[in-house]
């Protein structure tokens, strides 16, 4: 393994450690736990229109329901419509709202939500609750699935010399997460863009991801992290660069470009083959793709790009992580037969037959 | 190795290589049945109910083991608790894993429900009523549908407890139940059990002037400033959008007064201090901003007007909209 394939390593190694540091104190909810509770004050009134909480996050078990409730409040005559909707992501990583001819993928909770009532009138210093109601299908299957929940104020039509109207909307996302079934994550990496860049200047470079599995990353202890190095054609490396933390979510069936800045440790020269290798994974050590790609400098820009083999495997990926509880079972099984073991043939080792050929275990 | 230290690890070996009850000995040890709390079930749709499964053998018992088979086109397995009898001091449990439940409601078939003491010596009394576990189903679908507790094919079982014959196969049977479901008013996919979770402390709140007037000078890259007040205590993308669906005329400016209606031939455009959101660019949503807390935002409304435009009354209405990311 080359220093540039230990760097790539490393970096991800690195994360695993801080995850572990960080003890893992945020964890999806236990199933067996109280309801959702109360939201805290948050908005002061005056905003033209606002919603607390921001975010529903659910454990369901398949076939369950459960209400939130949200508070909206305004300080302006708005008429108010309350739709859910599947929650997109383009590659920038925004959230969007998809309406239900888009909303086509396997990971929506759209049709699980209904909010009431759907539509209202409210004026200044108006505080409405809005009852959000998940019904989680028998079948829903295994992982998390996501909607969006969007409230949109329009005021009365401009008058006067005014020519351009506002609305405003606020986006609540929800997160179902099917309790009892395993949270695939796997993912993979579909590109490498390099752009641009002036002599001296640092390089950016894109890596286009996909989340293939079924549950989202980027929210603590699931952080991406992406890293890459850069190296000449004799393999030296040139510069590394990491992009991780709790900013870059991704939620499954979608692709999000991940922005990393490498500064080589010397101009590239035009004419020059370089050699680019990329990782993506999670900060527990979970190694979900690596690619390389080679390409030629000329004129400020990556000619040529071509797909090229890893310089070395992996000394020790981790094999995809799930949240299978039956590994834990058979690990806690495995180490009682264990100890069954010990317990049964220790004595008989320790315990040699006697001179007389009797067994000293009586 | 005495007989009883052999036994246990002929119990433990049984649990722990396949989770089901595999006969190591030819030594009948009495007999034993596994059945359920109830043989006759009726419950109506959208609703949940549980058994009990029980094991008793005319010996005492040092483990027992219960798979479960369903018909899953009427019921759903909801969870499996176990049984307080068996739940004591130098127990080991084999409990389906959540992947095991979810895959038992594909299958119908539930692999196994076990506890079992290794010690050689511990047991339960025989000729008592011992709750192994308790099981939750969801009826999904009317009809009959029948809950049993497989015993053929090393599925369930108990284990013999006694000191002269510890570890040794009871012979056993089985006795289930036939759950009759009617239609019920409940919804036949969501029941009100089992649900945890949390909203987050976080807020979202906007406000942007309701209208504003933007100038249409023509030959003139035509602006107008305009602040939105994003009120959050969380991540989010504030992102713009035309309300007019429309994709033709989607992102210009319109004079509906004329017919047919006419645009001016250039999109409007709104701007922040590092994006440039062209409104015809897409049907949807374009983000404008990301941001966290609170942040004032200065944005600027961009309409270039050309000589040839028609002259006329335009105009538009904007959508700005908020997202707390995660």
């Amino acid at each position: 393994m080359n220093t540039s394939t230990r760097r790539l390593l490393g970096g991800l190694a690195i994360a695993a450690v801080l995850l572990l540091g960080q003890g893992g104190s945020v964890r999806a909810a236990d199933p067996s736990a109280t309801p959702i509770p109360a939201a805290p004050s948050g908005p002061t009134g005056n905003e033209m229109l606002s919603v607390q909480p921001s975010l529903i996050s659910l454990t369901a078990k398949p076939g369950a329901t459960t209400t939130a409730q949200l508070t909206v409040r305004s300080a302006a005559n708005l008429s108010v419509t309350i739709k859910t909707q599947g929650l997109g992501q383009a590659l920038d990583g925004s959230f969007t709202a998809l309406a239900p001819d888009k909303d086509t993928g396997a990971f929506s909770a759209r049709s699980m939500i209904t909010a009431s009532p759907e539509s209202l009138t409210v004026k200044p210093g108006d505080t409405i609750k809005l009852n959000v109601n998940i019904a989680v299908p028998a079948n829903a299957g295994d992982g998390t699935r996501y909607a969006i929940l969007t409230i949109t104020g329009m005021p009365p039509a401009p008058a006067g010399s005014s020519n351009v109207g506002f609305g405003v909307e606020l986006g609540v996302s929800t997160i179902v997460q099917i309790a009892n079934t395993p949270q695939h994550k796997t993912g993979t990496i579909d590109g490498i863009d390099i752009g641009k860049a002036l002599p001296g200047q640092p390089l950016p470079v894109t890596v286009s991801f996909k989340n293939t599995g079924d549950t989202h990353y980027g929210a603590v202890p699931d952080e991406l992290v992406t890293s890459a190095t850069l190296q000449d054609a004799a393999g030296a490396e040139l510069a590394s660069a990491t992009a991780n933390g709790n900013q870059l979510s991704l939620i499954p069936g979608f692709t999000r470009g991940m922005p990393l800045t490498m500064t080589p440790s010397k101009p590239l020269v035009d004419g020059t083959t370089y050699h680019i290798e990329v990782g993506a994974g999670l900060k527990d050590g979970t190694i979900f793709d690596r690619k390389a790609m080679d390409f030629t400098w000329s004129g400020g820009g990556a000619l040529s790009p071509t797909a090229a083999p890893i310089s070395a495997p992996p000394a020790s990926a981790p094999t995809p992580a799930t949240s299978d509880t039956g590994l834990i079972i058979a690990a806690a099984m495995l180490s009682a037969g264990v100890v069954a073991l010990l317990f049964l043939i220790l004595p008989r080792i320790r315990r040699r037959p006697n001179s007389d050929g009797g067994a000293a275990d009586k | 190795m005495n007989r009883s230290r052999l036994a246990a690890l002929s119990a433990g070996a049984m649990f722990l290589v396949a989770s089901v009850l595999v006969p190591a000995t030819a030594l009948a040890a009495g007999t034993g049945s596994l059945s359920l709390s109830q043989s006759s079930i009726s419950t109506t749709t959208g609703s949940t109910f549980t058994v009990d499964v029980n094991s008793q053998a005319s010996t005492a018992m040092s483990g027992a083991s219960a798979a479960v088979d369903f018909d899953n086109t009427k019921l759903q397995l909801i969870g499996v608790a176990k049984g307080a009898a068996w739940d004591v001091a130098g127990i080991t449990w084999v409990v389906p894993s959540v992947s095991d439940i979810a895959i038992a409601n594909t299958t119908g078939h539930l692999p196994a429900i076990a506890a079992y003491f290794t010690d050689g010596t511990s047991s339960l009394p025989a000729a008592t009523p011992t709750k192994l576990a308790t099981v939750t189903f969801f009826a999904t679908g009317t009809g009959s549908a029948a809950v049993s507790l497989p015993i053929a094919g090393n599925k369930g079982g108990i284990i013999d407890g006694a000191a002269a014959t510890y570890g040794s196969e009871v012979v056993t049977t089985s006795t289930g139940a036939a759950v009759t479901i009617t239609a019920g008013t409940g919804s036949t996919t969501s029941t009100t059990a089992n649900v945890s979770g949390s909203v987050d402390a976080g807020y979202v709140a906007l406000t942007c002037p309701t209208s504003v007037a933007v100038p249409l000078v023509r030959n003139v890259l035509n602006k107008q400033d305009f602040t939105c007040n994003v009120g959050s205590n969380v991540t989010w993308t504030l992102s713009t959008q035309d309300n007019n669906p429309d994709p033709v005329l989607h992102g210009y400016m319109l004079d509906s007064t004329q017919t047919p209606v006419v645009h001016l031939s250039d999109a409007l455009h709104v701007t922040s201090s590092a994006t440039d959101v062209n409104l015809a660019g897409a049907t949807g949503l374009q983000a404008l901003a990301t941001g966290q807390n609170n942040v004032v935002l200065p944005l600027t409304f961009v309409q270039n007007v050309r000589a040839t435009d028609k002259s006329g009354s335009y105009g538009m209405s904007v959508l700005f909209s908020i997202t707390s990311t995660f």
